[in-house]
């Protein structure tokens, strides 16, 4: 008996059919019968071969991809969307890495823009949480206070950093203190650490926590920006946390009143306003008339906060000189004024940081009301007795 | 051989050329085909591998199926067949030829 025609048991006729359904139908249509009688020869002659099981199987997947036209596009989508998958998986976990290193919020939800008044040797805080997602060792070289301008600057006398510590919003003082029985304490959580030439893990819950004190009594001293100097794997970086919005304002008072002296309000106030406005100036260029009006106004103000009547050139000249200092990139150079007609005139010569170019506006035709007070203001060109 | 037909013939050349070698003395089924590469050329062409081939070159018209009353359908070459086989073959005999030539003369091969 030759090879070829060796009788076949029905088990390996079985095992024959078993092997065709790897292959789509078409492909089972056209070779189905002689591909079985092929197999049925070979597993009589060779029951086991792992070789040959795994060369059906591979070919008969293979046909199917060819043949199968859905199966194809299937394939293709999955292949795709695996390899988005990995690709924005991917991209996140570059994203974490490379991530700048940011700060975003204080106490009460970010920058308090909340005045306080302290005595000059008592130090108030001001916390910052990292809002980077990147888990990388920094080592904060320096924290710089930036004021606002015409203001002073805090004094900063101490730097430290709080690993989960976005639960000690509420604590104040500095040193910190936390109070008995808080959470984050009866966690254990809360080593403090001087921040300036420490490396850190940084995590979500970290807090930056500055002391700051204001020395000079009488003086109102006022946060536009904390500039964090950090390293990086080496590399030198600078978040800077923009406090201009809202600034942070320190009055150093001798009071021990709970109620925030008038002077210190104003001062609040007018922090808010010349921070407000350089942002505003920065971005858009405005034209100098403003500088002039905003002294004007709170000239005024202060004047309103007080009583009744029209701001002095003593006032003006406070403002202006609180606002835009001489020194200043939109410096108000100088304050003249007279009296006309009961309505006091001011004539501010105004220096254009672009070419240091001078302007002369007036101001000071406001509302009067009935008792010679003022009501309002407004900036316009000089009238001709006040030219020149 | 046209170039279109030498390309897709080249992912499955080695088992192509061996189909068309086998079938070129005459026409045979797939388990004869497979004893006579086994034969000639000791090489074992697997199930899978030789009905991938065999649909392969059967749809590029080099190889054509014959009418039989058996299960096992007989395959023979056709003439387009014929002629892919001899230059692949000639251009083995070149490539035999200068391999041998090389080696004499650089290696002193017989």
């Amino acid at each position: 008996m030759s090879r070829e025609d060796v009788s076949v048991p029905s088990a390996t006729s079985k095992r024959a059919q078993g092997y065709l359904r790897w292959y789509p139908l078409a492909w089972r249509e056209r070779y189905g019968e002689e591909f079985i009688a092929h197999l049925e020869i070979e597993l009589t002659e060779r029951p086991v071969s792992f070789a040959r099981t795994s060369d059906i199987v591979a070919h008969g997947i293979l046909a199917r991809l060819s043949l199968q036209h859905g199966l194809r596009i299937a394939l293709r989508a999955s292949i795709a969307v695996v390899l988005v998958i990995v690709a924005t998986v991917g991209a996140i976990a570059l994203s974490h890495y490379w991530a700048p290193v940011t700060i975003a919020s204080g106490y009460d939800g970010g920058v308090s823009g909340v005045g306080e008044f302290a005595t000059p040797s008592q130090v108030e805080d001001m916390s910052f949480n990292f809002s980077t997602r990147a888990r990388v060792a920094i080592r904060i070289t320096s924290v710089k206070v930036i004021p606002v301008r015409g203001f002073l600057a805090p004094e900063v006398v101490g730097v430290e950093f709080a690993p989960h510590a976005s639960e000690l919003a509420n604590v104040r003082g500095w040193p910190i203190r936390l109070p008995k029985g808080t959470t984050v304490q009866a966690e254990g959580k809360v080593p403090l650490v001087a921040a300036i030439g420490t490396t850190v893990t940084l995590s979500r819950t970290d807090a930056l926590w500055l002391g700051m004190r204001a020395p000079s009594l009488g003086h109102a001293y006022a946060v536009a920006e904390v500039r964090v100097a950090y390293e990086r794997r080496g590399v030198s970086h600078v978040m800077t946390i923009d406090q201009s919005r809202a600034p942070d304002v320190i009055c150093a008072s001798s009071s021990r009143s709970v109620q925030i002296p008038s002077w210190c309000s104003q001062e609040i106030q007018a922090a808010n306003a010349v921070s407000v406005f350089s942002t505003t100036k920065h971005k858009t260029r405005e034209l100098p008339a403003d500088e002039a009006l905003m002294v004007a106004q709170f000239a005024l103000s202060e004047v309103h906060a007080v009583g009744h009547g029209a701001p002095t050139l003593v006032d003006v000249r406070h403002w202006a000189a609180q606002f835009f200092p001489v020194n200043g990139v939109d410096a108000i150079r100088s304050v003249t004024g007279v009296v006309n007609a009961g309505v006091p005139e001011w004539r501010f010569i105004i220096r254009m940081a672009a070419g240091h170019v001078s302007v002369v506006l007036c101001t000071g035709r406001g509302l009067v009301d009935s008792g010679g007070g003022m009501m309002g203001i407004g900036v316009e060109s000089c009238p001709s007795n006040m030219q020149g | 051989m046209t170039k279109k037909t030498a390309e897709s013939t080249s992912r499955t050349a080695g088992v192509a050329y061996l189909i068309l070698t086998s079938l070129a003395d005459g026409e045979k089924h797939g388990y004869a085909l497979t004893q006579d590469v086994m034969e000639f050329a000791g090489v074992r062409i697997a199930p899978g591998s030789l009905y991938e081939a065999l649909a392969r070159l059967e749809g590029q018209g080099l190889i054509e199926p014959v009418a039989s009353s058996d299960r096992r359908r007989p395959y023979r070459l056709t003439a387009a067949g014929a002629g892919v086989l001899d230059e692949y073959l000639s251009a083995q005999e070149r490539l035999a030829t200068e391999g041998r030539r090389r080696l004499r003369v650089s290696w002193r091969f017989a």
